[in-house]
């Protein structure tokens, strides 16, 4: 029982730093998209995705503020669909209308509660890290 | 007692169910249970989407959460103009009594708070010295050594460029978060995260008596308060705790803000990859809101600092 307990720690581990590897090389692709103008908000938003899974978060997007979104998954550009919400569930932004681009900026007049959405374009990768970095102006 | 043969095949079975198993993850919809395999730091599925994209919705544990930076709130001090208050950060002589993971992942986000205040000002060996509060608590969480080092160095080497501090100490914090989750020590990030909340909020509340903008950016701290009290409310720990049943009394006090919204619809500069958006918002923050708010924030900002 014992060996295969630890063939079982040794294989979760193994696959733990293989996902995290996966996701950290992507968050890395996906900092050449947050040029020097925005700072980092210091937090990495992942999940991993399966087929039409889509993940979640709530942010606010403060007024007279400009903010920049990259998304990733995998080492190419495009693969990733992020979608902004507002707190009545309008959709303010799409990149899926703008050939899944893989950064976009927004200028905020006044405070917003959004609900960002992020699914993989399932034409284009079944499986994988999504990665979201955000990103200000100075 | 099982033979060492039938334990090498009992292991061998094992580790073939388990591979089978997760290639089955990976090829059908059935992907909650891959999910948790895969590593407790991912963000695993927990409920199926109620509008917005279809498909299942994940997110982290409950919520994936986006707590607000302290050097946005830094940089909207530094438009106020608002002369330099050394009496509102934590005096570095404090970091000796920081012993658990508690105080040293709490307080390395009240430093970096503090750090992103300073760069406000042309203060470098303040800076510098706040900087290296920072160094330390990471190491002493044992996270400096997987901090890419050239952040270290650049930080050193461009302390008296303000724009590099922010720059540099938002890098750190990012990879700080980003090993933390890697290690599955999501305790220690919610609470450097929580930290540097606290201690953002309790400068800004100081600034607060003499700018409305100020005022109102406390105030649309609401959101980002309840996402830090759910944050919070997973860890069971008697100082956890605490700091969260005051933050709960804080998000009474904003509760009782009067908000207002307004949708419009944004605009969108395709050439410009930019889209701005028109939607209105407000709310007001009274003198009383802002004393009440200092007065509970302070009673947890002191268990955090003492």
């Amino acid at each position: 029982m014992k060996a295969i307990k630890i063939t079982f720690i040794a294989l979760f581990a193994a696959i733990g730093f293989s996902v995290n590897a996966q996701c950290d090389s992507i968050a890395t692709w996906c900092g050449h998209n947050m040029s020097d103008e925005y700072i980092s908000d210091g937090q990495m938003y992942r999940a991993l995705l399966y087929h039409d899974q889509v993940a979640e978060f709530q942010m606010t997007m403060f007024g007279a503020s400009t903010y920049r979104i990259a998304a990733c998954s995998g080492a190419e550009d495009g693969n990733l669909i992020f979608r902004i919400f507002d707190e009545e569930k309008n959709e303010l932004f799409s990149n899926a209308d703008h050939l899944n681009a893989p950064y976009w900026d927004f200028v905020v007049g006044s405070t917003v509660n959004c609900t960002i959405e992020a699914q993989l374009d399932h034409k284009k990768r079944e499986s994988g890290c999504a990665v979201l970095l955000v990103g200000f102006k100075q | 007692m099982a033979s060492p043969i039938k334990r090498n095949f009992l292991s061998a079975l094992a580790v073939g169910t388990l591979v089978f198993s997760l290639a089955s993850c990976s090829e059908t919809s059935s992907d909650q249970d891959g999910a948790e395999v895969l590593t407790d730091s991912i963000p695993q599925i927990k409920e199926n989407g109620d509008g917005g994209l279809s498909g299942s919705v994940i997110k982290y544990k409950g919520e994936i959460f986006s707590i607000p930076s302290p050097i946005q709130t830094a940089l909207l001090i530094r438009q106020s103009k608002i002369p330099y208050n050394e009496a509102l950060l934590n005096p570095s002589s404090n970091y000796k009594g920081y012993v658990n993971q508690f105080q040293k992942a709490m307080n390395m986000g009240v430093y970096g708070a503090d750090l992103a205040y300073l760069s406000n000002f042309d203060n470098t060996s303040m800076s510098i010295e706040y900087f290296t509060l920072v160094e330390r608590l990471a190491d002493d969480l044992g996270i400096k050594n997987n901090i890419n080092p050239t952040i270290i160095s650049r930080f050193h080497e461009n302390s008296e460029i303000r724009d590099s501090l922010y720059v540099l100490n938002a890098e750190l914090y990012r990879e700080v978060n980003q090993y933390l989750k890697d290690n599955e020590r999501n305790e220690a990030a919610s609470l450097i995260l929580a930290g540097g909340w606290i201690e953002a909020l309790h400068i800004a509340l100081d600034v607060a008596k003499s700018n409305e903008d100020i005022r109102k950016r406390i105030g649309e701290q609401r959101s980002a308060l309840t996402s830090l009290v759910a944050l919070l409310s997973k860890y069971d720990d008697p100082q956890v705790n605490q700091v969260r049943k005051g933050l709960t009394d804080v998000l009474r006090i904003f509760d009782s803000m009067v908000y207002s919204y307004a949708y419009e619809a944004p605009i969108t500069d395709e050439d410009e990859k930019t889209t701005y958006f028109n939607c209105k918002s407000s709310v007001e923050v009274t003198d009383a809101h802002v004393e009440q708010i200092r007065t509970k924030l302070s009673e947890i900002r002191t268990i955090i600092i003492s």
